[in-house]
């Protein structure tokens, strides 16, 4: 492996010398965070600890106004938009079908009933015929 | 009556004790840390406000996690862990690219030997260059003094994977740094250019 299997087996922290190690060593030296890390980490850890006290409604309310809501609503706004919106076109669109149907079923059942009926005065009108034919 | 709140509240007066106890062992623990925490961040993001947040998100975890922690062996083998993942997720999530890409970097071919603060800035550059395995690799060994064994096990990968990452971007950074180097000098200068 290049070498590195010697580089292994040393102790913790040994290197082998070579320039570029000990180089890199003293680059990525440890090195210090802003003064007031601590401070913010301890306030960070009595907020959470505060708001873990909290009863749920309160710890989800403090998270919607805060925008720490973990769905992060906002993103996700276009999404739900797009899908209501296809959601209502289909709906829709099966509400015209129905519409239609129950309109072509009107018109037929109208038909029918006219058709219906002319039979009927036909048949009274040939029934009235045949009558005064058979009278002398 | 008066028995049962007397116990209540010592009780209550024993609870808050431990907990400030516990707050003052964890802030101890964080001003013990910090420093190693936060640097594994900015090395590896070379991004002191990211490096701050990820520090600060650790220690956090930490705190929520406190109970767990069974030792001072268990508790630095546990920050190096998070720290090392949260950086490796944070560049993800972020999709942070570095400032520069190895390729792209220019080497300092004017110089025949580099300062030693310019060489300093060099590196760091060129370590927060290298892919996101072989980054986390090279500052866990080279900054925590961690040997690939250690490595391998904070990364939960094979010995081997780890120093084959260790190889790949020892032979970049060495290809980039190619005769612009000498031997690491005393600190009181001795040999300076």
């Amino acid at each position: 492996m290049n070498g590195f299997e010697e580089q292994g087996s040393r102790p913790s922290g040994g290197r082998s010398g070579e320039p570029l190690e000990e180089q890199l060593a003293n680059a990525l030296a440890r090195c210090e965070p802003p003064a007031e890390f601590t401070k913010n980490v301890l306030a960070r850890v009595a907020e959470l600890d505060a708001r873990s006290a909290q009863p749920w409604y309160a710890r989800l309310w403090s998270n919607i106004a805060g925008n720490r809501f973990p769905l992060r609503p906002l993103r996700w706004a276009p999404a739900l938009a797009a899908i209501v919106l296809l959601a209502g076109g289909m709906v829709y669109q099966e509400h015209e079908r129905t519409v239609q149907g129950l309109r072509a079923k009107q018109q037929l059942l109208e038909a029918l009933r006219i058709t219906n009926a002319t039979l009927r005065e036909t048949g009274a009108r040939v029934a009235q015929v045949e009558t005064s034919r058979d009278q002398p | 009556m008066e028995g049962t709140q007397a116990l209540q509240n010592m009780a209550m007066g024993q609870m808050a004790a431990a907990q400030e106890a516990t707050l003052a062992t964890f802030a101890d623990a964080v001003e013990r840390h910090k420093s190693m925490v936060f640097s594994i961040g900015w090395h590896f993001l070379r991004d002191r406000g990211l490096a701050e947040e990820l520090a600060q998100d650790v220690f956090v975890e930490l705190h929520r996690n406190w109970a767990g922690i069974r030792s001072d062996d268990h508790l630095l083998f546990w920050l190096r862990k998070v720290s090392s993942h949260r950086a490796i997720d944070l560049v993800r999530k972020r999709k942070a690219r570095p400032e520069l890409s190895l390729e792209a970097a220019a080497e300092p071919t004017t110089l025949e030997k580099m300062h030693d603060t310019m060489l300093k800035s060099y590196l760091e550059r060129m370590v927060a260059a290298l892919p996101e395995k072989q980054r986390i690799a090279i500052v866990l060994r080279y900054q925590e003094g961690l040997e690939p064994g250690e490595i391998s096990k904070l990364l939960n990968m094979n010995v081997s994977t780890v120093k084959t990452h260790l190889t790949r971007a020892l032979d970049l950074l060495r290809a980039k740094t190619a005769g612009k180097l000498q031997p690491q000098r005393s600190a009181k200068g001795e040999g300076k250019v």
